[in-house]
């Protein structure tokens, strides 16, 4: 009977998935996600799974959720304690927290300190945006040259503000949140990943406080679904996900 | 628990109508169960079998298989005649079934103790509290986490390579912790009384002798001391000696007083070379208030 129920749930992913690459589909990734976590529950050893959870984001979902281009390189994961053994396998590094924003990516391009673009990521396209659109973005950005990426914080009300969460270049994860804050960008809150906890706190109490950490992120304004655990070091060795970055998605209901 | 087997003897089946019973999984489970650990009582083979503390059906399971002559069983005064619990052990039916099924080594089988043996109140407190832990930590099992044991008996490895029956490795039982595709080996080893320093020693040496480089990656000893003095002065004699072997494979120890509930398994109450400090305090003492989980994963 178990098999039975097994294999509807299976039918129903599959069909969810291809849904969410019709055009139109009002099927959310957060929505595919969830029956991807309940089937891991009952039936770990589903090849549904094996994808999903192997592959990086941009093999197994949506490209309608593909549109934020930083997450799409980046191992995804769905459980926390893979990331505490890769931790522990790692031998204790520092790594940094990052909400992972679900709004939508803006695009910031800067030429010798000058704004020149600003891009709105939609579905699979950019739109330009006019700088009226984008407040809290400085014009200059003295002697710089390259791409910022961010979201918007508050994006559905007068208070709608640009959140700036990486620079596109070879500094340290610190270092760049150093050159936003000083050119004048408002960054989010970034935690350190507790390594040197992971041997005496429980998966559940690291959750717990992620999902603390996540709650303060909604709670001004931001749109969030988990997120990024940035390492200065290369995490992996191979040459298709992005080496530096992991995403664990926290669902929003517990969130 | 204090526990008594002075004068303790077998149920007798006197006026008992012998039970026509169906050998089927749960038996076979039940008779494999009590084998590796010895003795179990009611309560700890529902544990193994359903992570609870009472299930009817194994009570009444167990009774009829005593009733069918498969168990023997006996009662233990632990302080109150009320509540006395009732051990059951293999009788010689039950280990000619084990012994028919043909999974389980014939020696081991052969090497099953005698009641008078089992009774004797050494042996009995030490297997008695074997299971308790065993069955306590499985209760720990779950969707996200795999535990599975190997008692006593099927823990035992043996010296093939020097063409003699040597036991190498003895641990009181094997738990196998099984998350996100990797499976974790822990060889636990129960020390109710001091030993020498020495026999410790050899003891461990033992396991590194004996795992090739691949099983000592995912293989640890877990070392649970009756008392933390008993296993502050292991460490103390470990790092005075200078134990090598401690670069070769992982150990970790813990004590009866950290070990009250059965979440306790999984929460940070090991100590570990990583975690203890050689403190001089007049003399030599540890210090031990710094305690990990058993795996990062956990």
């Amino acid at each position: 009977m178990m098999n039975t129920y097994t294999q509807l749930l299976e039918q129903i992913i599959i069909e969810m998935k291809t849904a969410l690459l019709t055009e139109g589909s009002n099927i959310s990734n957060a929505e595919y996600s969830v029956w991807l976590d309940f089937l891991n529950k009952i039936k770990p050893e589903s090849n549904l799974l094996k994808n999903y959870l192997d592959a990086p984001y941009s093999q197994e979902l949506s490209p309608r959720l593909l549109d934020n281009n930083f997450y799409k390189d980046m191992k995804h994961y769905v459980d926390i304690r893979e990331i505490m053994r890769l931790a522990e396998i790692k031998e204790y590094p520092t790594w940094f927290i990052q909400p992972k924003f679900s709004g939508q990516m803006i695009t910031l391009g800067y030429e010798q300190g000058e704004i020149k673009n600003i891009y709105a990521a939609s579905n699979d396209s950019m739109q330009e945006l006019a700088m009226i659109q984008a407040p809290g973005v400085p014009e200059r950005f003295e002697n710089f040259t390259g791409q910022i990426l961010g979201t918007w914080l508050n994006e559905q009300t007068e208070d709608k503000l640009f959140v700036a969460y990486d620079v596109h270049n070879n500094l340290s994860f610190l270092q760049k949140m150093e050159l936003l804050k000083n050119a004048g960008f408002t960054t989010p809150e970034f935690v350190l990943f507790p390594t040197e906890k992971i041997l005496s706190v429980s998966s559940h109490k690291l959750e717990a406080s992620l999902q603390k950490y996540l709650s303060r992120a909604l709670e001004q304004g931001l749109m969030v679904d988990g997120v990024v655990i940035i390492s200065d070091t290369a995490l992996f060795s191979e040459s298709d996900v992005h080496s530096t970055r992991i995403t664990l998605h926290i669902a929003q209901s517990i969130i | 628990m204090y526990m008594n087997t002075i004068d303790v003897a077998l149920t007798p089946r006197t006026n008992v109508q012998p039970y026509p019973i169906q050998i089927n999984e749960t038996t076979m489970d039940i008779l494999s169960l009590v084998f590796e650990f010895k003795v179990a009582t009611a309560w700890q083979i529902t544990r193994f079998l359903k992570q609870r503390d009472r299930v009817k059906y194994f009570y009444l399971k167990l009774h009829r298989m005593w009733q069918a002559g498969l168990l023997e069983s006996f009662k233990v005064y632990t302080g109150v005649r009320a509540g006395m619990p009732v051990y059951y052990m293999l009788s010689k039916q039950g280990l000619n079934i084990l012994k028919e099924e043909g999974t389980h080594d014939p020696t081991r089988l052969k090497n099953y103790p005698q009641a008078k043996t089992l009774l004797s109140w050494g042996l009995f407190k030490h297997e008695a509290q074997v299971v308790e832990l065993a069955s306590m930590e499985i209760k720990n099992k779950s969707q996200n986490l795999s535990i599975a044991f190997k008692g006593e008996m099927n823990s035992v490895a043996r010296d093939l390579r020097s063409d003699k029956n040597i036991e190498v490795l003895t641990p009181d039982y094997t738990a196998f912790y099984s998350a996100l595709g990797v499976q974790e080996c822990i060889y636990s080893e129960f020390e109710r009384t001091i030993k020498s320093k020495g026999a410790m020693l050899r003891k461990i040496e033992r396991y590194t002798q004996f795992l090739n480089l691949e099983q000592r990656e995912h293989s640890t000893i877990r070392l649970i001391f009756q008392t933390p003095n008993m296993e502050e002065s292991f460490w103390l004699n470990i790092l005075m000696g200078g134990a090598t072997f401690l670069q070769k494979i992982r150990v970790v120890s813990t004590n009866l007083s950290l070990l009250e509930t059965y979440e306790q398994f999984l929460e940070p109450i090991y100590a570990s070379e990583k975690t203890i400090k050689l403190v001089r305090q007049g003399r030599m003492t540890i210090d031990m208030s710094q305690r990990v989980k058993l795996f990062s994963f956990l």
